[in-house]
């Protein structure tokens, strides 16, 4: 176990705090419900209904969406893209999809690589592009949960303010969908394009995220 | 396992794919059920 943790304390880490903060969320986001309710002199659900309802649904959904979205941008865009100097970046003249050899894919592989890397045909492009391809996959499907549970919401909103149902195509147009859809962009591209310029100039001592402390600001790459 | 992989690396990549498929199913469940 000590060994497991030693070596998976990242991961672990960040899987704890995310189970912590969803709870906490969901007690927080269910209280708020209850005020809501209370104020407009209607019954509650219980916490336990809550945790199944589109409202908490949806809500999860749109800060996936947007994070999920922001990485797979980011592995995206620094394939071609590139900030002089950055830990983030890598150097000019790599810029590209870079040759097998450098890729260590096909003929180039040795022995230890995966074996979907030395395979060639369809399957070594499949593992080429798997972790944009899994993370574009999650983004899409959360932002369609968003959609669905919003969607939902809205149209209880609609009935309870007699008003007509609106069909899922519909929603996508309405303002209500976009907005917290692009409240959440925006704030994933300030801040990866601020860890980008940052990096050129700031530093951690000890962060694989940043240069080492005494790294000249135009030296490119963490490594 | 692949040789030399150390024993339980996969049990983070494991659980990780585990609880982002659970809620994204969850969560598309929940939403299509309410209509």
């Amino acid at each position: 176990v000590r060994r497991f943790l030693r070596e998976n304390s990242l991961t672990v880490f960040f899987l704890v705090i995310f189970l912590l903060t969803l709870t906490a969320q969901s007690q927080a986001s269910w209280r708020a419900y209850v005020d809501d309710q209370h104020a407009h002199n209607q019954p509650a659900d219980p916490y336990s209904s809550y945790l199944v309802s589109a409202d908490f649904s949806a809500k999860v959904m749109e800060n996936w969406q947007s994070e999920f979205l922001q990485f797979s941008l980011y592995i995206l865009a620094t394939i071609w893209l590139i900030q002089k100097g950055s830990s983030e970046s890598k150097q000019e003249h790599e810029a590209g999809l870079q040759t097998d050899e450098e890729q260590r894919v096909g003929r180039h592989a040795s022995s230890e690589s995966p074996r979907w890397a030395q395979i060639g045909s369809w399957r070594t492009t499949v593992y080429s592009n798997s972790l944009l391809i899994a993370m574009t996959t999650i983004f899409l499907l959360s932002w369609l949960a968003q959609s669905i549970n919003g969607w939902d919401q809205y149209n209880a909103d609609q009935h309870e303010h007699g008003q007509a149902e609106v069909s899922w195509t519909t929603y996508l147009h309405e303002p209500d969908f976009w907005d917290a859809t692009l409240q959440n962009w925006q704030s994933e591209f300030l801040a990866v394009g601020t860890m980008a310029i940052f990096s050129v100039y700031l530093r951690q001592r000890g962060s694989p995220e940043s240069k080492p402390v005494g790294a000249p600001h135009a030296e490119t790459g963490a490594n | 396992l692949r040789l030399g992989e150390p024993p339980f690396m996969r049990t983070m990549y494991l659980a990780y794919w585990l609880v982002i498929a659970g809620g994204l199913a969850a969560s598309i469940v929940i939403g299509l059920t309410g209509q």
